[in-house]
């Protein structure tokens, strides 16, 4: 961690060696993050001082003036703001709570690692429940699931696809070698032009 | 059986070498293991797994029974592997033999690789045969997501062997089509892949074999199989019908198969016998005569068991001048010396007839293939007309199609598979236009009247030679021997005899093994019915099953932020949870007992450092949030005054222990929880459970926070020292930070850090928290800063014997699932004056009983004894029976005492200190001393100092 | 192995929830036999059982299921306020 990136040394190694022009994985932007809860009566207050009309539905993401705010549960919001910007964030949001809410910062809870290229389905179906069809997972949705056996957020950020995952820190090198396995594996499929979803191509049959 | 010159869908220009029981063979590419064994002249292809009798291939397909194979991988073998539908490739090497249906696996790990995929979609069609296929392209051009999985090396199914043609094409030109519009149009289309196991709620395994080429698999690093875990709207059975034997003597013979497979092998593979009889009960069977006699194979008959045929195909037959030995039935066969059928005898209305055959085609009719609808318990019903099973009502957003549907013909089948798929569709809302359907081009045929013929009755009456599964070497006589000891539900007569218990759950015997039950016992077939069928479908390697989930893809192996900083002192590292702490960190030529001797003593003597940040760390927070933890805490949490902490503990309803851990109270409505590691997330669900459910009303807002802070404890008579040094800012004398206060300030120029006096050594001692990554910061300054106060770190396992000295406990290690607070020694604190959860229970009388399992202190009387966990405690070692008193939860070699002591539960032990009991270690026993827990300074003076 | 559909997330493979038995309230009072029914006992019936499961790798959310524990079908799952879910 000493070069300044969030992941060890050997997961950036591990990383880059498996990532090729249709699946790449990278560290993604860091970011200070704030858990906003707020009862319903509070979640309007909210929003209008964020000059939002209402804060995101469930599973979606919206980008406001505090950085991307993430649904996260009924009464949770997760956003992902500046670093070092939580300490103006949490000012802006709290007085707006009353009692009816907290804020709280959760700063280094969650890294962000970031996957791109058009064969990222294939590697995140790999390891990821989700139905991640074009068709139903569309840019500004986020879920939270599993890859593997640990909760991760997931959230579409453009039809790249570009994927962001938030993982908690002492998860990543788990979830990097996953991910980094299904790229492996994404890879031999192109390079072998082998069918495994409508959505990569080439596509051809093997036997 | 023979390789024609000409014919089949096999390249005879691209050779393919490989090795069967250590024979170098020649087939060719489009060849199975199973047809290249037959093309290169291998019909005894092994003996069968209790009787020793040669065997050979039976069918081309599923219905496979006997010619199973354990072929070698790179680095690995592969057990039962089924010859019918392995493609062959370049190198293969396969072992046969007497192991054949047994299968054995090598030491070793296997380093194949093998995927797991997860699918979605809106029709899931399981089977490409003409309804499957139907089916999906109907559904593809309605803009659906499809899938198609087939288990077989190509698309196709019943149409690959019949001549049929369709739209206008032939069969296997239409399939070909079919598949490529498939493809082009976006559906997945997977070969060589099984349906295995039906999941609730429309879901499906599919496992995959991608690999077919080994060349490929291990140039381009694709996997040998996939498991692909597939969910759907709409699910439509297309599975197809297998066809079903006939019971008769020595009808296990190399040379024996189903007229299915004989049409296959010659159509696709282009494989012939020299002579070919046939014995059908039904119409269909006549193909496979017509078939041989049109590309130029003897026929020397068709034995059928009915009076002459009306049908279409019978008709055929008699104007091609074929023999038709009507009434009549193969009773019995003979074999050359290696075991290869030679003759049958023909049975009929005038006697009986040996006649010379090296290939017999036999059919007993077709039967729907329903093991994915009996999974889930679907229901069926026997159709007489069958004489086999057929669907009764397909579950919940599932449609049975085709053959499996009793859809017997390709016309019915084509028009059944776009039916279901209509139905699928507007299931899922989809509405499809028109009413198109592909049609076969040939005119329905005629059928003569059927009947049903399950066995031949041996003329010898010895039907210990009369097979009904092949695979179990079940034999009629078993079923005798069954029905004879009583047995009559045809579940016990399955276990009894172990029919339809092989690799292919009997699926060729099972309707034979219930309707021959039911002759024997006298009962209607429909009453007697057939064994049910259970996931998975098909034998999966366990490979597969565990996929890419290996070595640090198996479990997550937490590591903190500190990780690499034990890692530079030397650490050993042990699994806790899911983390991985640090140990111990031993100095060159150590021993376990010495860098724990040396590490506790300098806790006790010095000062220590030691990573607690895997400890769970939670926020509460919120106008009720004191009321909330009054309720969960079994002590006054709710009278801890701001900048103060309590240790506390919650219970369960019942008064067990849940876990125990320090409640900080930061400012009025503000709290931070901590957790011990095994229970950090356990907690936190505990708590939005009782929010959620309970008191929804509650103002309260529960965050996990264990991975916001890393926190190292400063413990040891000169922790003080350092801390000051860390901290120049922070009043650090007892009067202004004493036991149980907290602070924050900046530590090591770390801003905003909290500092705890709290204690898990006994020691003074301080737990520093800051933000996740700036723990090696603190870790760092520690060590340096405090190098001539004697700072040592150390590890779990001398935080382990600190602890047990001073009779701290781990709930879950020193209490059992039942153990109250008063039984771990907490009962100081629960509150007298408020309710919380477990209160209720606590207070029955049974919780406070004297007799319980209470925990104690327990000392080795022999200084080199030590004392393991979980070894039970007895009163005396010679004892028989022995009573169990209780047993120890935690031992420790104690370097501040000197000898081995450790926590006990034992029943009734608070009155029992003093009392010897005996550890049951060694033939002899160990001796122990019942103490109190307390091993160690037992005011307390070291921590409060 | 079910697929579950999560009032506020939608359809999620069963991987994603725990399970949490029967869903019982608390009674502020009572007498000692009932408290014993309340600890202790639990229907199990063989046909549609209400139970209650949480959303653990999801959106945290506990809510009401009715299963049917001999078919594993699952009749219908709400929100613990008894709203529809939205998803």
């Amino acid at each position: 961690m000493a070069d300044g990136s969030p992941l060890a040394a050997h997961l950036g190694a591990l990383i880059s060696k498996a990532s090729f022009d249709d699946a790449r994985l990278t560290p993604g932007a860091r970011v200070d993050l704030l858990s906003v809860r707020a009862r319903r009566s509070a979640v309007q207050r909210v929003a209008t001082a964020l000059g939002q009309e209402s804060l995101p539905p469930p599973n979606a993401c919206r980008a406001t003036i505090l950085g991307d705010c993430f649904w996260l549960r009924p009464d949770e919001w997760l956003f992902a703001t500046v670093p070092g910007g939580a300490e103006a964030a949490m000012k802006t949001v709290e007085p707006h709570l009353l009692d009816d809410g907290a804020v709280i910062d959760v700063s280094g809870s969650r890294i962000i690692l970031e996957l791109t290229g058009p064969r990222t389905r294939d590697v995140l179906s790999s390891c990821c429940p989700l139905d991640l069809d074009p068709s139903v997972f569309e840019p500004g949705r986020c879920a939270q699931s599993i890859i593997g056996k640990v909760s991760v957020l997931l959230h579409l950020v453009d039809a790249t696809p570009r994927w962001h995952l938030f993982v908690p820190p002492s998860y990543v090198d788990y979830v990097v070698r996953w991910l980094a396995d299904g790229i492996e594996g994404a890879r031999a499929e192109q390079e072998n032009a082998l069918a495994t979803t409508p959505h990569s191509s080439p596509v051809r049959m093997l036997p | 059986m023979r390789r024609l010159p000409a014919g089949g869908d096999i390249d005879r220009s691209r050779p393919l070498r490989f090795r069967y029981d250590g024979r170098a063979l020649t087939g060719f590419t489009g060849d199975t293991l199973a047809s290249a064994l037959l093309g290169a002249g291998v019909d005894v292809i092994g003996t069968s797994v209790s009787l020793g009798r040669p065997r050979g291939i039976i069918s081309a397909g599923l219905e496979e029974s006997s010619g199973f194979a354990q072929v070698a991988r790179a680095g690995a073998t592969e057990p039962l592997v089924r010859m019918s539908t392995l493609p062959l490739y370049a190198g293969l090497e396969a072992e046969g033999g007497s192991r054949i249906v047994k299968g054995y696996l090598r030491d070793g790990p296997d380093d194949g690789r093998f995927d797991k995929r997860f699918a979605h979609c809106d029709l899931l069609v399981v089977g490409a045969g003409p309804a499957g296929l139907a089916a999906a392209l109907l559904a593809s051009r309605a803009g659906a997501r499809v899938m198609l999985v087939e288990a077989d090396v190509v698309a196709g199914g019943a149409l690959l062997r019949d001549a049929d043609t369709v739209d206008g094409q032939p069969a296997a030109a239409w399939v070909s089509n079919a598949s490529a519009t498939l493809h082009n149009s976006g559906t997945l289309v997977l070969t060589s892949a099984t349906a295995a196991v039906a999941l609730d709620q429309n879901g499906m395994i599919v496992a995959q074999r991608i690999g077919a080429n080994r060349a490929v698999s291990e140039a381009g690093g694709l996997p040998e199989q996939r498991l692909w875990h597939v969910r759907a709207r709409a699910i439509i059975l297309a599975t197809g019908a297998l066809e079903r034997p006939i019971v008769f003597q020595d009808n296990d013979r190399p040379g024996i198969m189903l007229t299915g497979a004989a049409r296959a092998y010659l159509r696709r593979f282009a494989l012939a016998p020299d002579r070919g009889l046939v014995f059908t009960a039904t119409d269909d069977g006549y193909r496979a005569a017509l078939d041989w006699h049109a590309a130029g194979v003897v026929v020397p008959g068709i034995v059928d068991p009915r009076a002459a045929s009306t049908g279409d195909l019978p008709a055929r037959a008699r104007a091609a001048g074929l023999r038709l030995f009507a009434e009549s039935v193969v009773e019995g066969t003979s074999a050359d010396g290696s075991g290869r059928l030679c003759t049958a005898r023909v049975r009929g209305p005038r006697g009986v007839v040996e006649v010379e055959c090296d290939v017999l085609a036999v059919s007993g009719g077709f039967e729907p293939t329903l093991g994915l609808h009996q999974q889930l318990r679907g229901a069926t019903r026997y159709d007489a007309r069958l004489g086999a099973a057929v669907p009764a009502t397909p579950l919940p957003g599932q449609w049975i199609a085709g053959a499996a549907n009793g859809c017997m013909t390709t016309r019915d089948a084509l028009a059944d598979g776009a039916r279901a798929a209509r139905e699928a569709l507007r299931s899922c809302g989809i509405d499809v236009p028109g009413t198109a359907c592909p049609t076969p081009e040939s005119p329905a045929l005629l059928e003569g009247a059927h009947e049903v013929i399950w066995r031949v009755v041996a003329p010898d009456g010895d039907e210990s030679r009369s097979f009904v599964d092949l695979h179990r070497d079940t034999t009629v006589s078993g079923l005798v021997r069954a029905v004879g000891a009583g047995i009559g539900h045809i579940e016990h007569v399955k276990r009894y005899t172990l029919v339809g218990t092989g690799v292919e759950q009997g699926r060729s015997a099972k309707t034979n093994a219930g309707a021959i039950t039911a002759s024997l016992t006298g009962r209607p077939v429909a009453d007697v019915g057939t064994s049910g069928s259970r996931p998975p479908t098909e034998p999966l390697t366990f490979r597969i099953l565990s996929g890419r989930a290996q070595g640090p893809m198996y479990e997550p192996v937490r590591t903190t932020a500190l990780h690499e900083s034990h890692a530079a002192l030397g650490a050993i590292f042990e699994p806790a949870a899911q983390w991985m702490r640090a140990s111990r960190y031993p100095r060159a030529g150590e021993t376990l007992r010495e860098t724990v001797h040396r590490e506790s003593l300098a806790v006790r003597g010095a000062v220590g450092i030691v990573d607690v940040s895997t400890l769970g760390k939670i926020d509460v927070r919120g106008p009720d949030a004191t009321w909330f933890l009054d309720r969960l805490y079994a002590n006054d949490v709710g009278r801890v005054a701001v900048g103060k902490a309590r240790y506390s503990a919650l219970c369960h309803l019942d008064g067990s222990l849940l876990d125990d851990g320090v409640v900080i109270r930061i400012a009025e409505q503000r709290y931070f929880v901590t957790t011990s590691t095994g229970h950090a997330a356990t907690v936190v669900e505990w708590m939005e459970e009782w929010l959620q459910t309970e008191w929804p009303e509650r103002r309260v807002w529960v965050t996990p926070v264990t991975e916001r802070f890393s926190t190292i404890a400063i413990a040891g008579p000169t922790a003080r020292a350092l801390v000051a040094r860390l901290a120049p800012a922070m009043e650090v004398g007892n009067a202004e930070f004493p036991f149980l206060a907290v602070r924050h300030g900046t530590v090591a120029g770390v801003e905003g850090a909290q500092v705890a006096r709290v204690s898990f050594s006994g020691e003074l001692a301080y737990e520093v928290s800051v933000p996740w990554a700036l723990g090696p910061i603190i870790w760092r300054a520690a060590l340096t800063q405090g190098e001539d106060l004697g700072v040592t770190p150390y590890g779990l396992d001398t935080l382990q014997a600190l602890r047990i000295e001073k009779g701290y406990i781990i709930v879950g290690q020193d209490t059992e699932a039942l153990s109250t607070p008063y039984d771990a020694g907490l009962g100081w604190m629960i509150s007298a004056k408020k309710d919380f959860v477990g209160r209720r229970t606590l207070d029955r009388r049974a919780s406070q009983r004297d007799g319980r399992q209470q925990l104690v202190g327990i000392a080795a009387a022999d200084r080199e004894t030590c004392l393991v966990e979980g070894c039970a405690l007895v009163r005396a070692p010679g004892e028989s029976p022995q009573s169990i008193e209780g047993h120890i939860t935690s031992g420790c070699w104690s370097a501040t005492l000197g000898r081995h002591v450790g926590l006990a539960l034992v029943a009734g032990g608070r009155r029992r200190h003093g009392e010897t009991l005996y550890a049951t270690l060694g033939d002899s026993g160990a001796q122990v001393t019942v103490v109190d827990p307390v091993h160690y300074d037992a005011v307390g003076a070291r921590r409060d100092g | 192995m079910l697929l579950i559909t999560c009032p506020w997330c939608g359809a999620r493979e069963e991987t994603e929830f725990r399970h949490g038995g029967e869903g019982v309230r608390v009674p502020p009072d009572g007498d000692d036999p009932g408290w014993t029914r309340l600890l202790y006992y639990r229907e199990n019936p063989a046909g549609p059982y209400a139970e209650r499961w949480v959303h653990v790798h999801g959106c945290r959310q506990w809510f009401h299921v009715v299963r049917d524990t001999t078919t594993h079908q699952i009749l219908s799952t709400r929100r613990l306020d008894g709203q529809e879910g939205a998803a």
